[in-house]
């Protein structure tokens, strides 16, 4: 019995629809046959439009009553709802019982139009949530926040449960005790536990329930709302593994590529730091039927191509070097081995602030050429082997901070200027190591502080 | 002919323009298997013969562009080359605990009376990784540092050719592509000048292990991806130089009158096999150039010789091929299979084991220090081990097959150097159960990761299902990647 209760209960956002449409069709009818007489309407079409149009109004507030009954609906939301629905109802009632006076019955049409929207509209609020057209706004107006200045939780995480969650648990409706529309309930989980567990995703209630497959009761969102993508899923997991920071900003955490990505469009910016991938691919793609050299995108995650010369032998020059020098910035992995390019030629190499690896072995390059090498201060590894530099190379090496190999076989350089060079560069490198360790424990302090912050205030899971 | 045979005819016809244009757009049949990762490279169409991968770019950051497969075919005995275990040597000659083998697949051993067997050899600890690595490996021992020895490797195919196609495969029915005709179709190749995927074979007495070539075949995947297998004596290609009286723009002409008939046919037919004719041909008449040069050893100099331990430059030894496989790596080939076949000991295993070791163990560690000195080792993954293990059980004077654990090394290519991964249990019998075990699958899913390959992406439709290298298995090593 209850089972049929709660599925006719259930029927109301349904049925509720049909005593709007009636009144409205039969306040098109009056207001036309009030204009013009060739519409006029008749008694007999008013009284059948008018008699369907509060069964179902009478209907309607049947369901809602068992509906009322069964769902955790905001209490505020659902009295005036039910009030004015119940208003509605009894003036349609009114109505019918006046509906040969034709200027009484009228005016009472117009004043219970007036109840009509009102309670359309606040089931609406009941059944949506409160910010379905806010959330127009936000789709509209571009850029939000400032990445710079925005929060990875507020800007990025709630935007996101307001989109997809808050409907259903949220101030209007907290199905199974949940609320998402703050930070402090979404803390306190729900029902069957916390939300999340800092740091992994995949054993957190959310995600799990997220990759339900779609036909499972306890598949969220559930069958029929808008699911999450692919890159909001993929969003929340990473949010989730790095400890579910609520307070951090964006710049502040160290953020992949992709996910970069994801997160600024989220925000509504444009995404990569370089201005557009593809036209570089496009670039790079004619200088590579050009020259015969293999351009690479170096992965789906990065902007950054990998530009590799090494078989086009002599045939690739400074001049070439030149030509590809405006794809600079692009490019993080360079082979020039085997080329002829000269020390004329470095100069070009300056403008690739991103190269990690360059390759130069075999080719002409002398010490005095590598100091233009000076602006790459990315550059991890650095070929010179059978080159003819020699111990003069180290005083232009001088200058790149994150180098980490380096290659100098079969050249003049000697054992022993080369085995200085080491300590004094690996002195540097640790230094500047230890200074990101620094970093990063400071980093693990907050990621810590924010997940124990999590266990300290609801010491007690919910069972 | 009826009306309707007609008709079926001239629907036909249109099927086949409407396929030759597909064709021609996304570069034949493997790109509309995949239609979703259509490359759009391949779309705004280079030179038509070239193969640049089926994946538009990785799907992580790339460590390895290249792999040399050192394969010691046979089943070295990694009880005796690197899995130190102390308590076997305290039990050699005592019969093996029946608690560990009962219900177990043997190969020979099959009823006969189980008894332990010790290593004859000696350990050491080597570099500052520590890692233990026999004394017959003298060399590979220097470059301790510089490798990541697996110790829990295990398989599925107790036998020779099974498990070197479920090696090679990832499956041991056969028709299923290798590791390497894998790579090419995922990645395509570097060099246009030689076959992405070259196999060499050391010849020499030790050589008795047959392996046969569907070894490197490339299933169902067009047959252009398939390894091309090298002589290793003599002339490496045949045929390779032109006939007496035929000179190299005869040749062009020849080529160039062949190659316009194949297409006028591979216009007409979707068969992705007349497009590998034509890529062939064209790679053949490249490699007349391209070969000699490559085996012309002549500019190594003698302290490069003498580092791998060769002794006559192109013998076919294993060395001369150690070096012949850094030479194709330097010119872009993107996986090389060595196979070594002297490994299969089933009795005399001291005696063979020092020979098969001294043949390799020079050269293998030479391989490693030369691709470091020259910078390469950064982006060439290398692998070396066989497709089994050895039993800890004796075979008389020899071991049996064992496919429970065995020991491979990697070096490069974005492998964390000098570390070990996973173990055995005391006895070298069975990979330890945990987080560090690894199956066949997992090594697969491993390499494919080195270069920025998720290996649920890498699909091939054949036969109305979807295959991958690593089946519907593999997880990635993730404590071995740098």
């Amino acid at each position: 019995m209850q089972l049929i209760v709660n599925f006719l209960g259930r029927l109301h956002p349904l049925v509720g629809h049909l005593p709007i449409g009636f009144f409205i069709f039969l306040i098109i009818l009056e207001y036309t046959g009030y204009w013009n007489k060739k519409f006029k309407l008749s008694a007999s079409i008013r009284h059948f439009t008018l008699t369907l149009g509060i069964l179902f109004a009478v209907l309607t507030a049947t369901f809602g009553l068992l509906l009322a009954q069964q769902s955790n609906y905001s209490a505020f939301l659902l009295n005036q709802h039910r009030l004015y629905s119940l208003i509605f109802t009894a003036l349609t009632l009114i109505l019918y019982s006046i509906r040969n006076r034709v200027f009484v019955y009228r005016l009472v049409l117009v004043v219970s139009l007036f109840f009509l929207i009102v309670a359309g509209h606040l089931g609406a609020r009941l059944t949506h949530g409160d910010n379905y057209f806010s959330l127009i706004q936000h789709q509209d107006s571009n850029l939000k926040v400032h990445p710079q200045t925005a929060l990875i939780y507020s800007d990025v995480i709630q935007p996101l449960f307001q989109e997809r969650c808050v409907a259903c648990h949220g101030s209007a409706k907290n199905n199974g005790d949940l609320r998402l529309d703050t930070n402090e309930e979404m803390l306190k989980g729900g029902k069957t536990g916390f939300v999340f567990k800092a740091g992994d995703a995949t054993s957190s209630l959310i995600i799990k329930r997220i990759h339900l497959s779609l036909d499972s009761k306890e598949h969220m969102p559930p069958k029929g709302k808008v699911q999450l993508s692919e890159d909001e899923d993929a969003l929340l997991q990473w949010w989730i593994d790095i400890g579910a920071p609520t307070n951090k900003h964006i710049s502040d955490i160290s953020v992949p590529t992709y996910m970069l990505d994801i997160i600024y469009a989220k925000l509504g910016v444009p995404p990569t730091p370089l201005p557009d991938r593809l036209s570089i691919l496009d670039r790079a793609h004619v200088l590579e039927s050009k020259f015969g050299i293999i351009v690479h995108s170096l992965s789906a995650e990065s902007p950054y191509i990998e530009v590799n010369a090494r078989f086009c032998g002599n045939k690739f020059g400074d001049d070439q070097l030149q030509e590809i020098a405006d794809l600079g910035p692009a490019i993080q992995v360079l082979d020039l081995g085997l080329t002829g390019v000269t020390d004329r030629g470095l100069v070009y190499l300056g403008g690739m602030k991103h190269l990690q690896r360059l390759q130069l072995d075999h080719t002409r390059v002398t010490s005095a050429g590598l100091g233009a090498l000076e602006p790459l201060t990315q550059l991890e590894s650095l070929n010179l082997y059978s080159t003819a530099i020699d111990d003069l190379v180290f005083k232009q090496l001088k200058s790149l901070p994150s180098l980490r190999h380096l290659y100098l076989w079969n050249t003049q350089v000697s054992k022993s200027a080369a085995k200085t060079w080491e300590i004094e560069h690996t002195n540097l490198l640790r230094k500047k190591h230890f200074a990101e360790q620094i970093e990063s424990i400071k980093d693990q302090m907050t990621h810590e502080d924010a997940s124990a912050n999590v266990g300290e205030s609801f010491p007690n899971s919910k069972k | 002919m009826t009306p309707l045979d007609f008709k079926y005819i001239a629907e036909q016809k249109k099927d086949w323009s409407r396929r030759t244009f597909l064709g021609k757009m996304a570069q034949g049949v493997g790109a509309l298997a995949l239609g979703s990762l259509i490359n759009p490279r391949l779309i705004a169409g280079t030179s038509s013969d070239t193969w640049r991968g089926i994946l538009p770019s990785p799907q992580f950051l790339p460590k390895a562009k290249r792999v040399i497969h050192l394969c010691m075919a046979g089943g070295p005995s990694h009880l005796d080359l690197f899995d130190y275990k102390p308590m076997l040597k305290k039990l050699d000659g005592q019969p093996f605990p029946e608690s560990i083998t009962r219900g177990q697949q043997l190969a020979q051993l099959q009823n006969s009376k189980l008894i332990a067997r010790g290593t004859s050899f000696g350990f050491t600890r080597c570099g500052i990784s520590g890692q233990m690595i026999s004394d017959l490996l003298p060399n590979i021992q220097t470059i301790a540092d510089d490798i990541c020895v697996v110790r829990s490797l295990h398989t599925e195919q107790i036998n020779h050719d099974p498990a070197h196609a479920f090696m090679n495969t990832g499956s041991n029915v056969k028709g299923r592509p290798s590791m390497g005709s894998w790579l090419l179709y995922g990645l395509g190749s570097e060099t246009q000048n030689l076959p992405g995927y070259v196999v060499l074979m050391s010849t020499g007495p030790e050589a008795d292990q047959p392996v046969s070539a569907r070894q490197w075949s490339s299933g169902f995947l067009p047959s252009r991806f398939q390894g091309v297998q090298f002589q290793s004596k003599g002339s490496p290609v045949h045929y390779v130089g032109n006939p007496e009286g035929v000179c190299q723009s005869t040749q062009r002409q020849v080529i160039e009158e062949v190659q316009r008939l194949n297409s006028l046919q591979a216009d007409q037919s979707l068969d992705p096999e007349v497009q590998t004719r034509i890529t062939q041909y064209e790679l053949a008449f490249k490699m007349q150039t391209s070969v000699p040069e490559l085996t012309d050893m002549r500019d190594e100099s003698q302290a490069t010789l003498d580092l791998y331990g060769v002794k006559n430059a192109g013998d076919g030894s294993f060395a001369s091929n150690c070096l012949l496989a850094r030479r194709m790596a330097e010119r872009g080939v993107r996986f090389i299979q060595l196979y070594h076949r002297g490994w299969d000991h089933h009795d005399g295993l001291d005696n063979k084991l020092k020979v098969a070791a001294g043949h390799c163990d020079r050269a293998s560690a030479a391989l490693i220090k030369d691709l470091k000195q020259r910078g390469m080792l950064e982006d060439t993954l290398v692998l070396w081990g066989g497709e089994f293990g050895r039993t800890p059980m004796g075979q008389g004077s020899g071991r049996d097959h064992h496919i429970n654990a065995f020991s491979v090394w990697m070096a490069g290519g974005g492998i964390k150097p000098g570390i070990s991964w996973g173990s055995t249990d005391e006895l070298g019998y069975k990979y330890t159960d945990d987080e560090q075990a690894m199956h066949v699958h997992d090594l697969h899913a491993t390499m494919l990761a080195t270069f920025g390959i998720d290996h649920t992406k890498l699909i091939y439709r054949s036969q109305g299902r979807d295959f991958r290298l690593t089946d519907v298995q593999g997880k990635i090593a993730h404590g071995i990647l740098v």
